[in-house]
């Protein structure tokens, strides 16, 4: 499974969510379902934004992990 | 131009139509066909067949028509693709489909029983294949709506 680690890159860069929903241009309700892994796909366009802003790969941001 | 504006200007049009219908159904048919009837008084037998056969065909056109302008105000609200349009073009189509009907039973009916001219046959064939075309161009559209509807949320789903 995917799992989104925005959380800990935020954290990392010392960020808010409203910083990183302002950034995104997308509402919190949307930024909390991405970053709970509750959304069903992320938009290259939205990576981008994301990247851009915390300064990171997209690695930092999507990990994969075998389901048990 | 807008969408606010082309919902105005459909539901004028609609309108418009409603208007039409009632002043054709209440004020032209009767009065033609009486006229006809007049010049031509062998036909007297027909009329009141014709007349009440037309006249049931009426209310499924303005049932038609206020779903029209439900669907028309939705469009003037940004909510093209609702649940709600579904249903109003699908019964839409099943009014135009059930009017068809009608008149095509109603026109073998009135053969079986000798109430029937050429003109009057061509002209509600004519009609039947309208009403099938109406039909099927609006239960299209409710299928197409339903299945952009479906995209939508997919496309919501990805933020």
């Amino acid at each position: 499974m995917i799992i989104i680690n925005i959380d800990v890159m935020l954290a990392k860069r010392k960020m808010s969510v409203t910083e990183l929903s302002d950034h995104l241009g997308i509402t919190m309700a949307n930024v909390s379902i991405l970053k709970n892994g509750k959304a069903k796909g992320i938009k290259f366009q939205t990576l981008d934004k994301i990247c851009e802003l915390l300064d990171c790969q997209p690695s930092d941001i999507l990990e994969y992990r075998k389901d048990k | 131009m807008e969408q606010k504006k082309i919902s105005v200007w459909l539901k004028a049009v609609v309108v418009g139509f409603g208007i039409c219908g009632i002043l054709f159904y209440a004020v032209i048919l009767p009065k033609m066909a009486g006229g006809l009837v007049e010049r031509l008084p062998e036909l007297q037998r027909l009329y009141l067949p014709w007349l009440i056969l037309a006249l049931l065909t009426a209310p499924a056109c303005f049932g038609a028509l206020v779903l029209a302008y439900i669907i028309f105000d939705h469009i003037g609200r940004d909510q093209s693709f609702v649940k709600e349009n579904v249903r109003a073009l699908t019964l839409i189509a099943y009014l135009a489909f059930a009017d068809t009907g009608l008149l095509f039973a109603g026109n073998v009916i009135y053969l079986i029983l000798g109430l029937s001219l050429l003109p009057l046959m061509e002209l509600s064939a004519l009609l039947c294949f309208i009403g099938a075309a109406i039909g099927a161009a609006a239960y299209a559209l409710a299928r197409l709506t339903e299945k952009a509807i479906e995209l939508r949320t997919e496309n919501e789903a990805y933020i």
